[in-house]
């Protein structure tokens, strides 16, 4: 028989092993998340935020990483959101614990970390505190959405979709996030990340769960819209969305498939999703959604709105070509085409006017060849001046000229003038209004569909100055920058960016457009704009492993050095509209300055960037790395040397003599930048140390001429 | 003692503290003797001095400029490497050109003096490091004539951009850091007019400096009453 103190010592393992047990299957099944890293302004209240999957009530632990923490029983597990202002600067290693008896440090529930980083204001320059806040807008705007999933609360964690007020708003917000960085892997791996499994995944599964099949056939004019790999040939399966006008609908549902950089992933089996899209990879529901595009391409007889789009499904049919549905649908295409999709090979000449016959169609049935104008209406009216004229249509026009090649030239340099006059001007839309971009027909600043227009028109062409702008004194950048101009606003004009309740762009001061008025849609479009892709974003892999090029270049000191950023989809198609950023991180020219081409570092249709800097005169190795937005590239090397071949030869007569010794006696003190070559040693500076080095290095004279 | 010996006591002292400041293995560059009084007309000579030279380094060439006050002092000629510790003059150290490729003094034998030089090409680095650590190593020999009464500083100067101002036997740099440079001066005062020139202008001794000076003329005065007494 054993003793009491032998059955507690017995009872006291057991509980033990429980607990154990417990502890394991809650850490299997359970899970605690962090808000992304991101950054934060000392002195300001900012939110920090998390999510769990432990039940309402669990004790939690918010560590802020300076020593402070909020201690609590979960509320809301969804949104598990505080204040706090930090008073110090640097990285803070923020955590998150959740668990019965909840304590950091020691943590026996479980526990999550991020490290965000905190800035002095004070110790910022201008332009460093102005990124900042730029990147500040940009993290408050995406946790606004975050915040604004229907349902949150009551359907977190178990829903397996996520749904922003209607299918199209649904899939904006998908493609902001994406675009901001926050993608699925190009496979069937299971979603990690906050954003990336609660948002990008669910919004993307409802999306697809949207669609419908329809059937496509052959066109009068276009011919099969039936195209891609593995698509049957005609008549063929498309897929639409009809939860609104499908003529633009249908083209936003793509868009977060052409920027999920997932085209190889598969619709699982779970959650059930509708039969039309269930086990396709995400590449083929695309491209039967760009094949319903064209499909819905206004066909049939010549005219002014043939190869236009209008609200309805068009197949074959010419109703009136929409300049706001042209938009969206070019949109689709657009980004579809970087993608990696195919698109029917007469839909662009379809749209403009190479088509292959004497009338104007949609490109030209809109656009106004008086001064540049893209009107409402495919009317051929060269007069008209109906209100529907505005920068919003202005600007599809000039992705229109875009879509059919038209990359310069006096109809693009026009239209583009005529934008200019809308520059710097706000929109006033008043409280209540659901057309408030239409009140003024500026359809600029203010009005979220006519700055989109716009953002996406001028990235494309790399138009970066616009003498219209004017931005106010005292801003920092070019006073002509419109995109500078439209950041600025942005961050002046984000709703309560700070309470845990806001961060959105809305009314008064933002509006979707002139017949929508939705905070969701907005706050999308204000995320879209601030991205720093026009289009979408590349594959991450690629451009973390291959983005950036030459992996390894070396060249004398004092000449330039040009890496090439690579702005790839995941099935290697260019990507243009993506602005990238390049630094020097260490080396001899850490922090060195450089040019851009194209001028505004913003890829063009090669999907090309190339930044050139001059090396200095020091030796040593350069680590370079590109960036688009926070998706970083490889880190290339760049080696700079003394040339063997010039190495004391001053004057580059090609030996090392007496002459080459007086210039470097007559430089002494100078660096070497003045004459790398009479740095003969490679010290950075040209003294009698580089004498010396030369003197020992003289070219042996000639032999003696033999008689 | 008279004054002025006092002043050269000091600086004596002076130059002995500066020489042991820095590591205990660091060379020293220096001006020999670190200060003189001459009298107006009168010629004199210095020497730069460099001692300590580690069992790593052996000089191949150096570059230095020579600050003075040129109203005070007139440069008059300069020798480098008269000791030929870097080679024989007779070798060569250029194919057909000169080992020495000083620009010398400023025109009229005015400030600064120049030196650049370059040891021969032909003596192995193992026979040049013993001559320049086997006995003092005259880097130049300079002259001078006092032009009018005054001192005048003699600095070693090292324009900051040249960095570098001596190269070992390969042609690298042989760091300033483990060097420590003395400066010197050249007092110019009439033997006969005994005053104060040997103080530079607006030089404020310290107290301890001028009761050390005090203590000295009192000695002075006390040994010229003996001697008077005597007579």
């Amino acid at each position: 028989m054993s003793s009491l103190s032998d059955r507690k010592g017995a009872l006291g393992l057991g509980f033990a092993i429980a607990l154990l047990v417990l502890m394991a299957a809650t850490s299997a099944s359970a899970e605690t998340l962090l808000m992304p890293k991101r950054d934060y302004l000392m002195g300001a209240s900012e939110v920090v935020w998390g999510v769990t999957t432990q039940a309402n009530g669990t004790n939690f632990v918010l560590d802020y990483g300076d020593g402070v923490q909020t201690i609590g029983n979960v509320a809301d597990r969804s949104y598990i959101a505080f204040n706090h202002t930090y008073a110090n600067s640097g990285p803070m290693t923020v955590q998150l614990c959740v668990g019965p008896g909840a304590v950091i440090p020691g943590c026996t529930g479980e526990l999550t970390s991020v490290v965000v980083n905190v800035y002095n204001g004070a110790s910022l320059t201008p332009e460093a505190l102005r990124g900042l806040n730029i990147n500040r807008a940009i993290q408050n705007g995406l946790r606004y959405l975050w915040t604004q999933i229907s349902g949150r609360a009551a359907n977190f964690p178990a829903s397996n979709f996520a749904f922003w007020s209607n299918q199209s708003y649904t899939a904006l917000v998908v493609l902001a996030f994406e675009n901001h960085g926050y993608k699925l892997t190009n496979n069937d791996v299971a979603a990690t990340g906050l954003y990336e499994k609660y948002v990008v995944q669910r919004g993307l599964n409802q999306v697809i769960n949207g669609l419908t099949s329809t059937t496509l056939t052959v066109q009068t004019n276009l011919g099969s819209p039936c195209v891609g790999p593995g698509i049957e040939a005609a008549p063929c399966v498309g897929f639409e969305d009809n939860s609104g006008s499908p003529g633009y609908t249908t083209a936003i549902a793509s868009l977060p498939l052409s920027g999920s950089s997932a085209l190889a992933r598969h619709v699982g089996a779970n959650p059930p999703m509708n039969v039309n899209v269930a086990g396709k990879t995400y590449g083929e529901v695309l491209q039967r959604i760009l094949n319903a595009v064209a499909w819905n391409q206004i066909d049939g007889a010549a005219g002014p709105n043939r190869g236009g789009w209008a609200y309805g499904v068009a197949n074959n049919s010419v109703p009136s070509s929409d300049s706001s549905v042209v938009g969206w649908d070019l949109l689709a295409l657009f980004d579809g085409e970087a993608a990696g999709a195919t698109l029917p090979a007469l839909i662009k000449s379809e749209f403009g006017t190479n088509g292959g016959d004497a009338n104007q169609h949609a490109l030209d049935g809109h656009r106004n060849n008086n001064d540049g104008s893209f009107d409402y209406g495919a009317n051929v009216d060269e007069v008209n001046t109906d209100i529907g004229r505005n920068l919003a249509r202005n600007a599809i026009g000039l992705q229109g000229l875009h879509f059919v090649g038209e990359l310069s030239g006096p109809r693009v340099d026009l239209t583009v003038a005529e934008m200019n006059k809308y520059m710097g001007q706000v929109e006033t839309p008043p409280a209540g209004s659901g057309y408030a971009c239409q009140i003024n027909g500026k359809y600029n600043k203010g009005c979220g569909y006519g700055m989109f227009n716009t953002f996406k028109a001028l990235k494309l062409y790399g138009i970066q100055l616009l003498p219209g702008v004017n931005r106010p004194a005292g801003t920092i950048g070019d006073p002509d920058d419109w995109y500078e101009d439209y950041r600025d606003w942005f961050v002046a004009n984000q709703t309560n960016p700070t309470s845990t309740a806001g961060g959105n762009w809305s009314q008064p001061t933002f509006v979707f457009s002139a017949s929508a008025n939705n905070d969701e849609g907005e706050t999308a479009l204000a995320e879209l704009i601030l991205a720093p892709v026009a289009l979408i974003a590349p594959d991450p892999g690629l451009f973390s492993t291959v983005g950036l090029s030459p992996q390894t270049d070396t060249n004398p000191i004092n000449t330039p050095h040009t890496v090439t950023a690579n702005v790839q989809s995941s099935g290697g198609s260019p990507i243009q509209g993506a602005t990238v950023g390049f630094n020097v991180l260490s080396g001899p020219n850490a922090g060195a300055t450089g040019t851009c081409n194209p001028v505004n570092c913003t890829s063009s249709a090669n999907g090309l960037v190339t930044w050139t800097y001059m090396g200095g005169p020091n030796i040593g190795n350069d680590k370079i790395q590109a960036n688009i937005g926070s998706l970083l590239s490889n880190v290339v090397d760049k080696f700079w040397v003394i040339p063997t071949g010039l190495k004391c030869d001053a004057d580059s007569d090609g030996d090392v003599d007496n002459d080459d010794l007086v210039i470097i006696r007559n430089l002494n003190g100078q660096p070497a930048s003045a004459n790398p070559a009479a740095d003969g040693n490679g010290d950075g500076s040209i003294n009698v140390a580089d004498y010396r080095y030369c003197s020992l290095r003289k070219t042996p004279p000639p032999p003696p001429p033999q008689n | 003692m008279s004054i002025r010996n006092a002043a050269r006591f000091l600086a004596a002292v002076v130059l002995v503290g500066a020489s042991f400041v820095g590591t205990a293995q660091a060379s020293t560059i220096a001006i020999v003797p670190g200060s003189q009084t001459i009298a107006p007309g009168a010629t004199t000579g210095i020497d730069i001095v460099l001692t300590g030279l580690s069992a790593t380094e052996t000089v191949g060439a150096f570059s230095i400029v020579l600050g003075f006050n040129d109203t005070i002092l007139d440069g008059l000629t300069f020798v480098n490497d008269p000791g030929q510790k870097m080679g024989s003059k007779a070798n060569p150290c250029a194919v057909t050109g000169p080992c020495d490729v000083s620009l010398g003094f400023a025109a009229g034998g005015n400030a600064p003096l120049d030196l650049f030089y370059n040891a021969d090409l032909v003596t192995p680095e193992a026979t040049l490091h013993a001559l320049q650590t086997g006995a003092p190593f005259v880097l130049a020999h300079v002259d001078f004539r006092g032009a009018v009464e005054g001192l005048s500083p003699l600095t070693l100067g090292f324009q900051p951009a040249f960095g570098t101002f001596l190269s070992d036997f390969d042609g690298d740099a042989i760091s300033r850091t483990s060097i420590t440079v003395v400066n010197g001066s050249i007092c110019v005062d009439d033997p006969q007019t005994p005053g104060d020139r040997c103080v530079a202008q607006g030089e404020v001794p310290e107290p301890a400096t001028l009761s050390l000076l005090g203590a000295g003329l009192a000695a002075a005065v006390a040994r010229r009453r003996r001697k008077a007494a005597k007579a």
